[in-house]
């Protein structure tokens, strides 16, 4: 089965039918998304001040990486769920959104990097004042993140200008 | 608004045909842009406020000192403040007739007075005898009380302010 296979599926479903029909389903679950991106964001935002030497400068990097991590994940999940979601009201539109592939192509190679290479930099608890790895590895991970943001607000401003 | 002649709407409908509302209502790319730095300033300012909450209430960090996560991350906050309230204000400015109008509009306001005296009232009562409870896992009541309604006023407003567009 193809991607668009797939996503012509979806759009048949009657759960998709049904959330396209809905007047607040997309508002409530945009919300929902931006809450979460509030949590996930804010989340990273501090795990990679704290590796470039800003903010929680008391607590070892590995420590405020490991009190973080559930809010971390809790919010990665409503965020995906919350994602889907939003595919589910218009399938075919994010099919053909070249910002939406680009969101879904960045959100996988910042994930893949906060849990590998990010990951290491964080144990490393490298706290020196120059130059280091843990700091580079914090600025890729707040480029691509941000990445993800940026694409995925112009899916909708985009799609806007389109139509 | 012609036949309502008060200060306020009047105030706003100025800025709303001054230069600066203009050209960014006109512009493409400018209410979008400024729009994108007011959504991600969330994770900044939220984010850290959040931080020193779920201190209080004994969810994150406590083993450290209250007053240490407090001292360490409000530089951050107010820098996240700064960011909110410069692309808030820009944003109102391009579409002041319309948000003057706009009831969800005034909810957040609303929601932003009482945001802003919730930790005022903080700062000038009990955490004036932090030293008391600073290593404390889990905060006297009143601090608690504060954590919860602080992020439950920042989701309301979180939600209020994504709520403006919806509405016309």
């Amino acid at each position: 089965m193809s991607a668009l296979h797939f996503f012509r599926w979806l759009s048949h479903s009657s759960f998709s039918i049904y959330l396209r029909h809905s007047t607040w389903g997309f508002a409530i679950i945009e919300t929902v998304h931006l809450l979460g991106l509030a949590a996930l964001g804010g989340t990273i935002l501090i795990v990679d001040l704290r590796l470039l030497g800003i903010g929680l400068r008391r607590q070892p990097i590995s420590r405020v990486a490991r009190e973080l991590s559930p809010v971390l994940l809790g919010s990665l999940g409503v965020m995906l769920i919350s994602g889907a979601l939003l595919v589910m009201t218009g399938p075919m539109k994010y099919y053909y959104s070249p910002s939406f592939r680009l969101k879904i192509l960045l959100f996988l190679l910042a994930v893949t990097f906060y849990f590998t290479l990010h990951r290491n930099a964080v144990r490393s608890n490298a706290d020196s004042t120059g130059f280091t790895w843990s700091k580079v590895a914090a600025v890729v991970s707040l480029a691509l993140w941000l990445g993800v943001g940026l694409a995925g607000r112009a899916i909708g401003f985009l799609g806007m200008l389109l139509v | 608004m012609p036949h309502n002649m008060s200060p306020l709407p009047h105030f706003c409908q100025w800025l709303h045909d001054s230069t600066i509302g203009t050209s960014i209502r006109e512009s493409t790319y400018a209410f979008p842009v400024i729009e994108t730095v007011h959504v991600l300033g969330i994770t900044l300012l939220v984010g850290t406020i959040a931080v020193v909450d779920l201190r209080l209430l004994g969810i994150l960090f406590k083993r450290e000192k209250v007053s240490s996560i407090v001292r360490q991350v409000l530089p951050l906050t107010w820098s996240g403040f700064v960011v909110m309230f410069v692309s808030g204000v820009l944003l109102f400015w391009s579409e002041a007739e319309k948000a003057y109008v706009n009831p969800i509009f005034r909810i957040k306001l609303l929601l932003l007075l009482l945001v802003g005296l919730n930790p005022l009232i903080f700062h000038s009562t009990i955490y004036r005898r932090v030293a008391a409870w600073d290593d404390a896992l889990v905060a006297p009541r009143q601090a608690r009380v504060t954590a919860i309604l602080s992020l439950t006023l920042w989701t309301a407003t979180i939600v209020a302010g994504r709520a403006i567009a919806y509405v016309h």
